[in-house]
């Protein structure tokens, strides 16, 4: 049985544009060391399923569905028993290293404070611990550092400090939302590198979420690719990126300027833009921006289809024999 | 003979920082170190590196937003620094900017037409009067905009069409020089590559000269013709857009090239540069890279490497290039 298993996922924001589904039953599971990784543009839903798993959605919001993690369903759970599994089973790394750091506080104490609330490590026994882990996540100098604040560090360095305090309590899963978009692209290398080594080592499921194909595409062994609040496409990445089968994930690929790329003509684009969540369509959510959109895309919602080991497309349309690269 | 558009000659930009000690002299942030490019009428050169490599601070120079420290920087032959604030001023028609936020670079409280005409400013007075209303027509139209919007206010666009308005507000003089700093980077994909269609259109249209200032190699290498690649205040290396993707000659180069996530080669581990970007505070006597690099020897650190030429119109300034 897979380590966390999320079913029919929904969640609904209260706007004042009136109720807006912000993901619209959306389902996954990850295996314990297993990396599932989530792709889609702003407004698509994959932050609002991240803050979901970690019981963190913001007022008003409402989650609906099953979220099993060892035969627990997380929805169901307090905010008391929740508080026992955020940050010591499902711990989260936010992409801005900037504001996800109390300024205020040394970073020694802040990696300190989950050791804790949830392993009950005091004095010097949590100093060491620290020390132990801002080595392990390859910050120079840790006996020095575990004194500085967040602003003496660059982003990078801080990114290391969120992935010292993810990791403090050995969590179960590991939750990373867009962890290197603020960063530079050869810094941003070495904290995938380090992500990867972790969950290797440890043998925590991961679940990254990023705008960012080419970041997808090298860390995680799952993709999902959300749009509107749905997933319209997954599947094991070597078998996603060798056959897209969605519209939605051809044209994202397609609209990518890339290095040694095509020069000759303009660059795909997606007609249009991505769609308010308080007044989708009825049915599929990519349909005014699809090409091959017929009556059926408008009143019907696509299900889920297979079209591979594992491979599936939510499209009324999709090739059957797929397109390769 | 094309006429050189932008001509930027030994630029050097020092910022010094509030004094810290009263016993210690004030530090200086050493952000711009010597910069010499130039970029021909229609052409489109590239500025690439990551944070803190100057690449904004060159922008801000270009636009005469800022003064040099040293050096000049000639646009259509003018060196703006010995313009007059009136000259200056009507200079600026010819050169104009596009800022990374659409967001925050559009007043929330002037109506598109107000922000588009705004920029008229810079023409000469009878000018401007007899020719505002049909040029922020043209420049809303070639942007993609309908007339309607003009009476709208930034706050009912996406974040792709207020670059858009952006674009118009700096094509509505009908320049010479766009420079635009990271104009993509907080659109998303399927908005991008509409935006980067856009520049590309406009610039066949109308000529434009593009200085594009991006950390995204793959937007690089779509819209330039050239590019400059820079780390710590200095040009590393320098060449078409074909030899530098073909035959990436400065370690540094190698290295940001090294770093792209790229779609479709599975789980890899990256040979990724250790350490971060040198301290802009220290002016370095050698190479500024050298203790990030894998090739660095003795002579590295104290002899500065000169920006060399490698090849027909390739230079970097690497000992081993």
């Amino acid at each position: 049985m897979a380590l966390l298993s999320v079913s029919d996922l929904k969640v609904e924001l209260q706007t004042n544009r009136g109720p807006a589904a912000a993901v619209r039953g959306i389902s996954f599971e990850v295996e314990a060391g297993g990396t599932l990784g989530i792709v889609g543009e702003s407004g698509c839903g994959k932050s609002m399923t991240a803050l979901a798993l970690m019981g963190l959605l913001p007022d008003g919001a409402r989650a609906t569905g099953r979220i099993d993690m060892d035969g627990t369903d997380l929805l169901s759970l307090d905010e008391a028993a929740m508080c026992g599994i955020r940050g010591n089973r499902i711990a989260m790394i936010f992409q801005e290293p900037m504001t996800s750091l109390n300024p205020v506080h040394r970073i020694g104490r802040q990696i300190a404070e989950p050791l804790r609330l949830h392993r009950g490590l005091t004095g010097a026994n949590a100093r060491d611990e620290v020390l132990r882990l801002l080595d392990r996540v390859g910050l120079p100098d840790p006996a020095r550092r575990i004194d500085a604040y967040p602003h003496q560090m660059s982003g990078g360095q801080r990114q290391r400090v969120m992935i010292a305090m993810a990791l403090s309590c050995g969590p179960d899963i590991l939750l990373a939302d867009e962890p290197t978009t603020a960063l530079d692209v050869t810094i941003q290398g070495q904290i995938l590198d380090l992500i990867n080594e972790l969950v290797d080592d440890t043998g925590m499921g991961l679940i990254l979420i990023s705008h960012d194909l080419g970041v997808i595409s090298e860390s995680v062994d799952n993709v999902a690719v959300m749009y509107g609040g749905a997933i319209v496409e997954k599947g094991p990445t070597a078998s996603l990126f060798d056959r897209l089968s969605h519209p939605y994930s051809q044209g994202l690929f397609a609209a990518i300027p890339r290095v040694g790329g095509d020069h000759t003509g303009p660059l795909y684009t997606i007609p249009g833009t991505v769609p308010e969540l308080a007044d989708l369509p009825l049915g599929c959510s990519f349909a005014d921006r699809c090409a091959k959109a017929t009556d059926l895309c408008w009143q019907q919602a696509p299900g889920m289809e297979v079209i591979g080991p594992d491979h599936y497309t939510a499209c009324h349309h999709h090739e059957r024999e797929g397109v390769s690269r | 003979m094309s006429e050189t558009v932008l001509r930027v000659e030994g630029l050097k930009r020092h910022f010094t920082l509030p004094r810290e000690s009263l016993f210690r002299p004030p530090e200086t942030v050493y952000a711009l170190n010597g910069v010499d490019l130039a970029v021909e009428r229609g052409r489109s050169l590239g500025v690439v590196g990551e944070s803190g490599c100057g690449k904004s601070t060159l922008a801000w120079l270009c636009m005469a937003l800022d003064t040099p420290t040293a050096g000049t920087v000639e646009v259509l032959g003018q060196d703006l620094a010995q313009l007059s604030s009136q000259e200056l001023r009507l200079a600026r028609a010819r050169f104009q900017m596009v800022f990374q936020d659409p967001y925050g670079s559009l007043d929330p409280r002037h109506t598109v037409r107000r922000i588009v005409g705004e920029t008229l400013e810079a023409l000469p007075k009878g000018e401007r009067d007899t020719t505002s209303d049909a040029a922020i027509g043209q420049a809303i139209d070639a942007v993609g905009l309908r007339a309607t919007d003009l009476d709208k206010y930034p706050h009912e666009f996406s974040g792709g069409q207020r670059q858009r308005i952006a674009i118009a507000r700096a094509l509505v003089t009908r320049p010479s020089l766009i420079v635009a700093d990271e104009p993509v980077s907080a659109l998303d994909v399927s908005v991008q590559a509409q935006v980067l269609n856009l520049m590309q259109e406009l610039q066949r249209e109308f000529g434009i000269t593009y200085m594009l200032i991006s950390h995204d190699l793959g937007v690089v290498d779509y819209v330039c013709d050239e590019v400059a690649v820079m780390y710590l205040g200095r040009v590393v290396e320098q060449a078409t857009r074909a030899q530098l993707f073909a035959k990436p000659s400065h370690p540094y180069t190698q290295a940001l090239f090294e770093a792209v996530p790229k779609i479709g080669t599975g789980r890899r581990r990256r040979a990724t540069l250790q350490g971060n970007v040198g301290s802009q505070t220290k002016p370095v006597g050698g190479c500024a890279f050298a203790d990030r690099c894998p090739r660095a020897e003795a002579r590295c650190s104290t002899e500065m490497p000169k920006l060399r030429k490698i090849d027909h119109g390739h230079m970097a300034s690497c000992h081993f290039a």
